[in-house]
């Protein structure tokens, strides 16, 4: 009998827990930082918006800094920038 | 300075030297965004390659002190431009003439990665130092890079025969030995917080121009004796409140001549032309006399202004044109104790090649310089009353 009544009692209490399980923490309930460009006029700085939470990682936390401390990798995949000419004359 | 080559630029040369720092210690993503992936196209995905363009968001977190007054500095906002353009234009020309900066000046707008992690725009960027973070600015990757054709050539002493600044040649010292990291991050101090109630500070105008505010630096901090009545030097005795320092102790600087601005036909890039660079020492009237810059002479510089700079983007972009002189009020960086106009009182007493006089200056801009042209050099003294110090 016993047996047979006890998974009745398992699901109760887990129903009973979950009544008692956390309210959202304020980090979870923030709302998104957004940027809006605060530097007076003129200027030409873009609106650049805060990560506020990292998306998950695998194992390495810095994938960057592999590539970008390789310099033959960062020479390999360089992008190769047509250099157009100056026309601008005398000193700047 | 040669620019980096493009792997050089992003190249972290030492890891574990940047990742035993402070900053080393958050992930890259944290300030850059993008997505975390070996390979380039997917982790350059949203990537921002200069955090501090938005420094209270990024900086900010951590610095909030730094970023709220940086932000309102001239290295942010360029307001010293605006300034005199505003001065010497129409509310109507501003779009005209925001275009224009936009193409021309505004690229030399300053965040903290500028100076702390990377050379400027002006030069191209690139680490520093394998993107450590650094303190100090360098004098030469950082400051002169923008700085560079008048106060880095003058204070490093480029122009051929003339020497560089004592301050260098003697003191090595760098610029952050004189401009503070307060000037530099914008001081958003005020006279009345010191001055309570005092109707001299109270009076003065919001600061809107380098040489607007309290005279920061000063060269007095150090040389306190040299002020008058101090040291006991007849000069310094006789015009310390007159002349600026640097009437007596600065030898020729560069001057230039109308900067024609414009977009590329073909290339699509805009680009410049300046008519003339050439050195030079003026004295004129002070066109910025305040209470912290009471001078009646000061060395001027002529800048390169000219009332059809800006014809590109439209005519007559500068009705006002001659609202503010085109010989500007300057702090040349090549000082010396022993000049060639300081070597008696007669070596400037009398000698109309150190003065502006209104031949000196081009008919077109007479009316503009009227408050800073000298109507009469200065007649010598009575040998008997030079006293060389």
């Amino acid at each position: 009998m016993l047996k047979r009544v006890a998974p009745l009692f398992h699901v109760a209490a887990l129903l009973l827990l979950a009544g008692c399980g956390q309210t959202p923490s304020a980090a979870q309930s923030r709302e998104p930082v957004t940027g809006e460009a605060t530097a007076a006029a003129p200027t030409a700085t873009p609106v650049v918006e805060l990560v506020t939470e990292e998306p998950a990682m695998a194992e390495n936390p810095n994938p960057c800094l592999e590539c970008h401390s390789d310099q033959q990798r960062l020479i390999e995949t360089a992008k190769v920038e047509q250099e157009a000419p100056d026309e601008s004359s005398g000193v700047g | 300075m040669a620019p980096l080559e493009p792997w050089e630029k992003v190249l972290i040369s030492d890891p574990a030297a940047f990742e035993a720092t402070v900053h080393g210690q958050l992930t890259c993503l944290r300030c850059h965004q993008g997505v975390p992936s070996e390979e380039k196209e997917v982790a350059h995905d949203g990537l921002v390659a200069n955090p501090s363009a938005n420094a209270e968001l990024t900086c900010g977190q951590c610095h909030p002190d730094v970023t709220a007054s940086q932000v309102e500095s001239l290295h942010a906002t360029q307001g010293g431009y605006w300034t005199v353009l505003e001065a010497r234009s129409a509310p109507e020309h501003e779009p005209a003439l925001q275009e224009m900066f936009g193409n021309h000046c505004a690229s030399c707008h300053t965040s903290c990665g500028d100076c702390h992690v990377s050379q400027p725009n002006s030069v191209e960027g690139g680490f520093l130092d394998g993107h450590v973070f650094q303190g100090t600015p360098s004098m030469t990757r950082n400051c002169t890079a923008c700085h560079g054709s008048r106060v880095g050539n003058e204070y490093l002493g480029k122009h051929e025969g003339l020497m560089g600044d004592v301050h260098f040649r003697q003191g090595r010292m760098n610029c952050v030995d004189c401009h503070s990291g307060d000037e530099m991050h914008g001081d958003n101090t005020e006279c009345s917080q010191c001055h309570p109630g005092s109707e001299e500070a109270e009076a003065l105008p919001a600061p809107d121009h380098r040489y607007a505010g309290m005279q920061v630096p000063r060269c007095e901090t150090c040389h306190a004796n040299a002020a008058s009545g101090q040291d006991g030097l007849a000069m310094h005795d006789e015009h310390g409140g007159d002349l600026s320092c640097q009437v007596c102790h600065s030898l020729p600087y560069s001057n230039c001549d109308s900067c024609h601005v414009a977009v590329s036909e073909t290339t699509g890039n805009p680009f410049f032309s300046t008519d003339a660079t050439y050195l030079g020492f003026y004295i004129g009237r002070n066109p910025r006399k305040s209470y912290a810059r009471p001078y009646e002479f000061v060395p001027l510089r002529h800048v390169p202004m000219a009332e059809d700079n800006f014809d590109y983007y439209g005519q007559d972009l500068l009705p006002r044109f001659d609202a503010l002189p085109t010989w500007a009020y300057a702090t040349p960086h090549n000082i010396q104790r022993n000049t060639p106009q300081a070597e008696s009182c007669n070596a400037c007493h009398g000698n109309g090649e150190l003065f502006l006089t209104v031949d000196r200056v081009a008919p077109e801009e007479r009316s503009a310089n009227e408050q800073v042209t000298i109507d009469r050099v200065p007649g010598p003294v009575q040998e008997e009353e030079e006293i060389i110090p």
